[in-house]
């Protein structure tokens, strides 16, 4: 091999070794970064996932504390007359705060996201909001309903709403987007008649034109709604 | 048969296993690529980085007070367990009371804050 035949070669593999660097650089750089962004967002969705599950865990061992301590109060107050007066008491006043399983005649109202469109406020006005459902329960509350549950989750004198966009939480519940179904429990032609009042619930009304946001309701002889599995503490509040 | 035809053949053939190879490894890294930064894009839809972690805190804070809750409950249990005379009677009058305040049965007193609003011309 003549010497500008080596010279040659080493050229080409200097700039081969060259490119093969810069190469690998650009790819690991392409490929690291959304792996890390990845990493980190799988991470917070695990997160997310086993507070979710503790969550759920958590709400079901409440659930049962308060039907041992039921059955524990039974007991009790099947040996003393005053005990089981107590008992009565209190049974009435538990099923008034949503802490006992009920069912009867009410309605089943559906509430789902309708479809995008053109909208001036910023806002996501399409997805059914927290809001909706609070003016819904609202409504049904005055309209003589005697006991809500909203997807399953029993409404309470401490229920809260809240949420962003097109999520709602509701007390220390985990999140939840639509379609959401809000089941009542009452006087079912004074709520259905609320329903159908185009005066009533303004704004879910003016979203149904503008945007499709679905409001649909079936009234039933006999709708049940669970307990209330979540915390009733007042910590702050005392009788004066 | 000379040595040199099956020299060049076995050469043409090491060459055509490279091609291969290279063509292999760069479609390889590019699937790669490919598909991660897919995967990105489709978990990214929907909820953001920031919005998970306002999640997380709001998670935290929800299950602290089922905590505090479930060690209520299990306080209530085991004065209830414990079959002291009037143990079931002071339990049942405390958890009335309880729920009177907050039904709104009641008055009631505590810390807070109180809002006023007026109109201003």
């Amino acid at each position: 091999m003549t010497r500008p035949h080596v010279a040659t070669f080493a050229l080409i593999a200097l700039v081969a070794l060259a490119t093969g660097f810069v190469l690998a650089g650009q790819i690991r750089a392409q490929l690291l970064t959304p792996s890390n962004q990845l990493a980190r967002y799988q991470a917070l969705v695990r997160n997310v996932q086993e507070l979710e599950a503790t969550n759920a865990d958590d709400r079901r061992q409440i659930a049962s504390l308060r039907v041992q301590i039921d059955g524990l109060e039974s007991e009790a107050a099947a040996r003393s007359a005053a005990t089981q007066a107590l008992k009565s008491q209190l049974s009435d006043l538990r099923a008034h705060a949503g802490l006992v399983a009920m069912h009867g005649p009410g309605l089943e109202a559906s509430l789902r996201n309708g479809v995008p469109g053109p909208d001036t406020g910023g806002k996501a006005r399409y997805l059914i909001n927290f809001q909706d459902v609070q003016d819904v329960v609202n409504l049904l509350f005055a309209q003589g309903a005697e006991g809500i549950a909203v997807n399953g989750r029993r409404i309470t004198p401490l229920t809260a709403f809240s949420g962003s966009e097109g999520q709602i939480v509701i007390d220390q519940g985990t999140p939840f987007t639509a379609p959401v179904k809000v089941a009542a429990v009452g006087d079912r032609n004074r709520m259905q008649e609320a329903l159908d009042d185009p005066s009533a619930l303004p704004d879910i009304r003016a979203r149904q034109v503008q945007f499709q946001v679905h409001l649909t309701f079936e009234g039933s002889p006999d709708v049940s709604l669970p307990a209330y599995d979540s915390s009733l503490q007042i910590p702050h509040v005392s009788s004066t | 048969m000379s040595a040199r035809p099956r020299t060049a053949r076995r050469a043409s053939r090491a060459r055509g296993i490279s091609v291969w190879l290279i063509a292999l490894l760069v479609a390889l890294v590019a699937t790669v690529q490919i598909r991660s930064e897919a995967e990105v894009e489709r978990s990214l839809v929907g909820i953001d980085s920031t919005s998970l972690a306002f999640l997380i805190d709001d998670l935290h804070r929800a299950n602290e007070s089922l905590d505090a809750e479930k060690a209520a409950l299990v306080r209530l249990r085991a004065q209830l367990q414990s079959g002291q005379s009037g143990a079931a009677d002071q339990v049942l009058t405390d958890e009335a009371n309880r729920l009177r305040a907050l039904e709104g049965l009641v008055p009631v007193q505590g810390p807070g804050v109180r809002r006023s609003t007026c109109r201003t011309r």
